[in-house]
């Protein structure tokens, strides 16, 4: 009897599992890729309103390429992943560099905003870092298990750094929490800032979302 | 009435070619890669579910023969603790309520953007669309 009550009580624990692999690994997966479509959308929405007020024409090179990018990403964001992006990156590193050195994205861009006036490129290039910034935080922070590692390492990061400039460190803290930054747009930026490599990722990503947009 | 385009000289056009061949070239990388990660992706999780069916069957197959159906109801029944009801009612409702959510939000979509395509086709007849299903969901042809 008492074993009958012990292999029920672990068959109770399987099927338990059962439903949490289902959550972990389709459930979650489905919502953080809906939740990225839908800021992408969302953005989409905000472009074509800054159109529609008549700031940059519907048929205008740059206008239908940062649309076509937004498409792009919003039409294939169920292949993208971390593992999909790095071994990208590699991939174009190694074997297609000459596209992206000859004309990338971004000089595409800028050669289709240059007829425009500053405060409408200045727009248009808002539009699309809020872009990367949503393809940043779908791919490197929208896990619980990505956070988790990200947490971890920001925590240690700081307690060798507190270690070594404790004032400084604890001073800078004090700012940060006081002008309510928003985290995922302050990693954004930081690492923007201080990694060449991921500069060139998101550039990649972008001229990849652009070409699957324009499809 | 437009200007014809001005025609492209013999290096512009083998400038072209090259882009777009790059371009394709992307295009495929991308599509290779996705399915070198996507099957290493569904193997692990399908790893997972087969271990977790693996040890339900060893489970079944540790009573087979030394007890019955009945055995194991009545085990069941005399030692169900409410907190345990409570906690997969719990659970299981949480799971029927998500599917009812997203069910209803498929729905929503679905209802305001044909909508909002409409309105918007109306200032920009040559919207480009981001292909996806009118439920929001991945086209079955980019899967």
């Amino acid at each position: 009897m008492e074993n009958v009550s012990g292999v029920v009580q672990l068959l109770s624990l399987l099927l338990s599992s059962l439903g949490l692999i289902y959550l972990a690994f389709w459930g979650f997966r489905e919502l953080r890729m809906d939740e990225f479509r839908q800021n992408v959308f969302r953005l989409r929405d905000e472009l074509f309103d800054f159109a529609a007020d008549g700031n940059i024409a519907f048929d205008h090179p740059a206008y239908k390429m940062l649309r076509s990018m937004m498409n792009g990403y919003i039409r294939f964001s169920h292949r993208g992943s971390l593992l999909h992006f790095v071994g990208l990156t590699l991939s174009t590193y190694f074997t297609n560099r000459s596209y992206f050195v000859s004309r990338s994205f971004d000089m595409e861009l800028k050669e289709a905003t240059a007829s425009l006036d500053d405060e409408t490129k200045a727009k248009l290039e808002e539009f699309r870092e809020k872009t990367s910034l949503q393809l940043f935080q779908y791919l490197f922070l929208s896990s619980y298990t990505k956070m988790t590692i990200a947490l971890l390492i920001v925590i240690g990061l700081l307690i060798v750094t507190l270690l070594l400039r404790g004032k400084a460190v604890i001073i800078a803290l004090k700012k940060l929490i006081k002008t309510h930054v928003d985290f995922d747009a302050w990693a954004y930026r930081y690492s923007k800032q201080h990694s060449a490599k991921l500069r060139e990722s998101i550039e990649t990503f972008n001229a990849g979302a652009y070409a699957y947009g324009k499809v | 009435m437009s200007k014809p385009a001005k025609p492209l000289s013999k290096e512009q056009l083998r400038q072209e070619l090259a882009e777009n061949k790059a371009e394709l070239k992307f295009i495929r990388q991308s599509r290779n890669i996705h399915a070198i990660v996507s099957l290493g992706g569904n193997l692990f999780r399908y790893t997972a579910l087969v271990a977790v069916f693996y040890y339900i069957y060893l489970c079944v197959a540790a009573l087979a023969g030394k007890t019955t159906l009945a055995n194991i109801g009545i085990n069941v029944l005399a030692n169900v603790k409410i907190s345990e009801v409570v906690a997969w009612l719990f659970g299981g409702s949480g799971v029927i309520f998500g599917l009812n959510q997203r069910r209803l939000r498929r729905k929503t979509i679905e209802h305001v953007q044909t909508r909002n395509i409409m309105l918007e086709q109306r200032l920009d007849p040559n919207r480009t669309s981001s292909q996806l299903t009118p439920r929001g969901e991945t086209n079955p042809r980019d899967n």
